[in-house]
């Protein structure tokens, strides 16, 4: 009988506990994507990275730290800014630490959930370990995950933050990457006159102009860049003949594949307006000089003819891409407390 | 139940710390007010807990008993110590710096059929860390004997390509490829007078997911013991060095065929010891 009450007395705590625990999760906010009707499912698995509001914020406050390089001068938002489509803009290459050149144009950050491949090799086969990237190179961050982690443990800031994103307020290296995808994957831009338009919404009216644009993309330029996302997220050779000074043959260099040379990834389209230089080296400052290559090159597979009244049409399209909500919403910006 | 007396102590002591630690976090300010009642009465039902556990005779036995897997490093017949020179069987000098490896998907097989897994997915064995190179692999079968050991040296593929892990999987632990993702399942580093690099430094670092690159190498050793004992797993380095040669092949670290078949010398190294009675 004694036995017996122990083991009630046990159940009725645990129950007890279970409830608190159950309790206690509501003071991690959920914040799911919501996510554009007619998008594609997206290809991160959200059920072993929960998104939620803490996450995001601790996410956030990474991307904006230069602790995260060698010498605290570097932080991500150093090559991807909010404004420009989280990119680097007027630079063919991005620079990183010391002063240092890469031998790329970064990337956009947007939509990242549909992403299986990143950097323009797709070298990187996760969003949780792209930020690895970045901060080994020695031309960007120079600095180790390892040394990262010891440095985000001596900060108070950083301890309650990680105790409000996991429940544990050290730092690991695991932690330090889920929190990263937590703020990667809610930059969305799904609010662009071009998204208005496809949803009746108010704003969405194109121009005649437009309207011709967007009927000259689906004819010339969807295969690689379909829509929603504007990228079939793959690899493609589009042409360009190779930069003898930089010598990169993209794909090919993590394949080793000879199928894959001078193959990159296709980047969206989106915000294009604000994300020049083009191409993986940044070779074109406009748009009609991509425009000019494309219809000027014959190494694609099925020609692009357009009339100089055509490519106006078409950039008239590319921008409605531009989606100013997204580049200027305050929950993505530098963390002012 | 000397066992369980001891599973039960760890599981005090994990909670006893876990408690310590939370007034450190509560001394910022900024940590939500809202909370702390919440996280307070948890704190005392664990108390509660605790002292039932404690009085609650039986609670937390468990029948499983470890089966201890020790990992010996040696050069030929000589241990392996840091910084000591060893000959190899081709007649090179060398000293090894740094060697670390993944031990996955541990399993024993049993002459009753049945098969252990190991519920560690992954340990990254460091030899010159000593407290990595034994392994308890808990097995309830205590009447049949272990016929052999499965293990896989290296990550699988599905690992490597399921973003950030933990623990040992952990990238901070440094076996991890960054410009061209996944973990590298082994490092072998050293110096030897035939090297022509900086340093007469030699570095091997093997890896890779992808076929036709899949650099993981599954190994099978022949056991027969009992789980009441316990094994030790010879690695002789000696043997992967009889295929190298330095002034050829010093540096390597990215997945391709040199990985490949560095991965292949690795598969030789492993053998059973015999069990110490």
């Amino acid at each position: 009988m004694h036995q017996k009450n122990k083991h009630i007395t046990i159940f009725v705590l645990l129950a007890i506990c279970l409830l608190v625990y159950a309790f206690g999760e509501v003071s991690s906010s959920p914040m799911p994507l919501s996510i554009p009707a007619g998008w594609p499912k997206p290809v991160y698995d959200f059920s072993k990275n929960p998104l939620t509001k803490e996450g995001f914020e601790l996410g956030r406050q990474l991307f904006y730290d230069p602790l995260l390089s060698r010498d605290h001068t570097i932080s991500c938002a150093s090559c991807h800014l909010q404004a420009t489509g989280f990119t680097h803009v007027d630079h063919e290459l991005s620079h990183g630490i010391d002063d240092k050149l890469g031998t790329r144009n970064s990337m956009t950050l947007m939509n990242l959930a549909w992403s299986k491949h990143f950097m323009w090799d797709g070298g990187v086969n996760h969003l949780d370990v792209q930020p690895l990237a970045p901060l080994n190179s020695p031309v960007e961050m120079d600095e180790s995950l390892e040394n990262v982690v010891k440095k985000l443990k001596s900060r108070l800031k950083y301890r309650t933050l990680f105790f409000n994103a996991f429940g544990d307020s050290l730092a690991t290296g695991q932690k330090v990457l889920l929190a990263f995808s937590q703020f990667l994957l809610q930059l969305q831009s799904s609010h662009s006159k071009y998204d208005k338009h496809i949803r009746n919404e108010e704003g969405g009216d194109f121009t005649a102009q437009e309207s011709n644009g967007l009927r000259l993309f689906r004819l010339h330029c969807a295969s690689c860049h379909p829509e929603p996302l504007f990228t079939t997220n793959g690899f493609a050779k589009n042409g360009l003949p190779i930069d003898t000074t930089l010598n990169d043959f993209g794909r090919m260099q993590i394949t080793q594949n000879p199928q894959d040379s001078l193959k990159f990834k296709v980047p969206t389209l989106r915000n294009i307006q604000f994300t020049f230089p083009y191409m993986h080296d940044g070779r074109f400052k406009k748009l009609r000089e991509v425009l000019n290559h494309y219809s000027s090159t014959t190494q694609l597979s099925q020609p692009i003819v357009l009339s100089a009244e055509e490519k106006v049409d078409l950039i008239a399209f590319l921008l409605t891409l531009s989606d100013r909500e997204f580049l200027f919403d305050k929950r993505f910006g530098f963390p002012r407390d | 139940m000397v066992q369980a007396s001891n599973l039960k102590k760890a599981y005090l002591k994990q909670i006893e710390k876990k408690i310590k630690n939370k007034p450190q976090v509560f001394t910022n300010s900024s940590v939500k007010t809202g909370n702390q009642p919440i996280l307070h009465a948890m704190n005392k039902i664990l108390r509660c807990l605790i002292l039932a556990c404690c009085f609650c005779p039986g609670y937390g036995q468990n029948h499983q008993q470890p089966f201890e897997i020790h990992i010996s490093p040696v050069f030929a017949s000589a241990p392996l110590v840091a910084g000591r020179w060893y000959l190899s069987p081709s007649g090179d000098s060398i000293q090894l710096t740094n060697l670390r490896f993944y031990l996955s998907d541990i399993q024993l097989e049993l002459s009753n059929g049945q098969i252990i897994s190991d519920p560690q997915k992954a340990h990254l064995i460091d030899i010159f860390e000593p407290s990595t190179l034994q392994l308890s692999i808990p097995v309830d079968s205590q009447n049949a004997s272990i016929k052999s050991l499965h293990f896989n040296l290296g990550i699988d593929s599905t690992t490597n390509v399921s973003g950030a892990q933990a623990g040992d999987l952990d990238p901070a632990k440094g076996m991890y490829w960054s410009w061209q993702s996944g973990y590298i399942n082994l490092k072998i580093e050293g110096i030897s007078p035939k090297c022509n690099t900086r340093k007469h430094a030699f570095q091997y670092h093997i890896g890779g997911y992808l076929q036709p690159n899949r650099a993981l190498r599954k190994i099978e050793l022949h056991v027969n013991t009992t789980p009441q004992e316990e094994i030790f797993v010879k690695m002789d380095l000696a043997t992967f060095f009889s295929n190298i040669n330095f002034t050829t092949l010093s540096q390597v670290m990215t997945p391709g065929s040199n990985a490949m078949k560095l991965a292949n010398y690795c598969t030789q190294m492993f053998s059973i010891h015999a069990p110490k009675k």
